[in-house]
């Protein structure tokens, strides 16, 4: 199953509901896309909800990094990775790079007024 | 057992590599996490012939065997390029290489299997051998 995004704004805030697959030559283009759309709206606070991605490769993993890096002045946070991808995240100490949150209310509560 | 594959260098076809895995995989009795995680290096081993290997020619060839005896599985992807420096591998893991975008696929195929080995021959093209040791029909893990 490739990537499937759907949005959902919290005033400032953008949710990017993750379902699939981020994986090279779909679902990491996919995700490049969908963050893109955002900051071209001027919108810089993204939350990637991970929960119903089910598998990451490394072209998935470096797309994170590379969105991350391309919200400058903004803020970009993960909330819910599953089992998988929480695994993966440890696995390449990426954990200690990104904000993660376990609740989309935590998330949103961490956003600097 | 044994199953050979021919690919063009088109990353999706990825996927063809990943679904044989699974099925060895079930085979040998392989636990779920095990046969996911050797799934994902034998897709990082892959896209690495297709992409640096064979510079994502479409006409350049990746071949891929697969042979399973009593105690291992022994994979083989072998593309039609320069080879590369393996040992120059760096550490994603280390605080300054975090935030790289790319240069975790050796590092998850290291991870995932039990013995990685690259050999390259000139005009040849680089072959990687991806080993994972089976269990014990007792379920124990062999050393």
């Amino acid at each position: 199953m490739s990537l499937k995004i759907t949005q959902r704004d919290m005033g400032k805030i953008t949710i990017l509901d993750l379902n699939g697959k981020i994986t090279i030559g779909k679902g990491d283009l996919v995700l490049r896309g969908a963050v893109d759309d955002v900051l071209k709206t001027g919108k810089k606070l993204i939350l990637l909800n991970l929960a119903k991605v089910s598998y990451m490769d490394s072209a998935g993993i470096g797309e994170l990094v590379a969105c991350y890096k391309r919200v400058e002045k903004g803020e970009m946070k993960l909330i819910n990775p599953g089992g998988r991808v929480q695994d993966l995240l440890v696995l390449t100490k990426l954990d200690e790079y990104f904000e993660t949150y376990a609740t989309e209310g935590e998330a949103l509560a961490s956003f600097a007024d | 057992m044994h199953v050979e594959m021919t690919l063009n260098s088109k990353v999706e076809l990825t996927n063809l590599v990943h679904a044989v895995s699974d099925e060895f995989c079930r085979l040998a009795g392989i636990d779920e996490d095990s046969m996911m995680n050797l799934g994902l290096a034998l897709r990082e081993a892959t896209v690495n012939a297709m992409k640096h290997g064979n510079k994502l020619s479409e006409h350049a060839l990746v071949k891929i065997s697969f042979h399973m005896n009593a105690t291992r599985l022994l994979v083989t992807i072998k593309d039609q390029g320069e080879g590369f420096n393996y040992d120059e591998d760096v550490d994603p893991r280390l605080p300054e290489n975090l935030d790289k975008t790319s240069g975790r696929g050796l590092f998850l195929m290291r991870t995932f299997v039990d013995s990685l080995q690259f050999h390259h021959e000139p005009g040849e093209g680089m072959a990687v051998k991806l080993i994972k040791k089976l269990p014990r029909r007792d379920g124990s893990r062999r050393s």
